[in-house]
């Protein structure tokens, strides 16, 4: 237990791990999907272009314009991938801050973090 | 008391950082969520529409008056582009509200991207501009270039007209497209929700 200031104020870090722990757990689903899927979708295309090329379904200039637009989705998907992670990363930066604003308001009442309510 | 020392070390690494909550990403934004469902509908209308007016096979020449071709298209182009301009515009709006640090590491995200899958369309002029772009306007500024090239490249295409097929492959492009922008944006929803 944790005494600052002859006042206890609870285990601090092990709250402010639990905090982070529970962030990571609600959006890790979410990146691990968003990757996965930026993985399989290159092999998906590559084989689909082969494929379609085999049934003649597709000359040199469908392929080429189909490729130019699956870059811009893939940048797409990379830039998703990082927003949820660093929302993720934000949302654990938040959930430690709020740990340590409440105990240090306890130890001495004062706010020292000035945290918007989420 | 090592906990003791331990708690006030972290308090005054957070006091010393300025203990402002962080703001890493752009917040969610409903309009946007709803306006990239709006642009998904209206595009996806005209790409289905326009499909039924293509052919199924590559044409031998040029027929302008061929409904599928380039000229008879252009309006829709204009239109499909003031719309990624509005959803731009919006995403524009709340930018500014990331923070310093955020703002650092989404500036080396978006080199990182550039660097490893440069874009179809010239950033040139984007870059000496030297302001702060967030990566959820990137997705649109990235939006907006994708209709540019679909013009271009319809423009470049054997006889000025898409095969239906390739029409398909654009619907494809755009759904994933929109989903992968819907994704970060349902993502930051999930955490406002808390």
């Amino acid at each position: 237990m944790t005494i600052l200031n002859n006042i206890e104020i609870g285990d601090v870090l092990a709250d402010a791990m639990a905090s982070a722990r529970q962030a990571a757990k609600d959006s890790w689903p979410a990146v691990s999907e968003l990757a996965d899927n930026i993985a399989r979708s290159i092999l998906v295309d590559l084989e689909y272009v082969a494929r379609q090329k085999v049934l003649g379904q597709i000359d040199e200039y469908g392929a080429k314009i189909f490729l130019e637009d699956q870059r811009m989705v893939a940048r797409a998907r990379l830039r998703s991938l990082a927003i949820v992670t660093l929302q993720l990363a934000e949302d654990i930066i938040n959930a430690m801050l709020r740990v340590f604003n409440a105990a240090t308001q306890k130890a001495l009442g004062w706010m020292l973090f000035p945290l918007s309510p989420v | 008391m090592p906990w003791c020392r331990l708690f006030i070390y972290v308090v005054s690494l957070f006091s010393l950082l300025g203990c402002a909550p962080a703001v890493l990403v752009q917040p969610y934004d409903e309009r946007l969520l709803t306006g990239s469902e709006q642009f998904y509908r209206k595009t996806a209308t005209i790409i289905e529409h326009t499909k039924m007016q293509s052919p199924a096979e590559r044409p031998t020449t040029e027929d302008i008056r061929h409904p599928g071709h380039i000229t008879n298209m252009e309006n829709l182009y204009a239109e499909m582009l003031i719309d990624t301009n509005i959803l731009l515009l919006r995403a524009l709006a709340n930018s500014e509200q990331v923070d310093a640090s955020g703002q650092r590491l989404q500036s080396r995200i978006t080199r990182y991207i550039d660097n490893a899958l440069p874009s179809n369309c010239d950033s040139s002029a984007e870059d000496i501009r030297a302001e702060f772009s967030s990566l959820t306007v990137k997705n649109y500024v990235d939006l907006k270039c994708l209709i540019v090239t679909w013009q271009a490249q319809h423009e470049a295409a054997p006889g000025k007209v898409l095969t239906q097929a390739e029409w398909s492959r654009r619907h494809l492009s755009l759904i994933r497209f929109i989903v992968a922008v819907q994704q970060a944006e349902v993502a930051k929803l999930r955490e406002a929700g808390h």
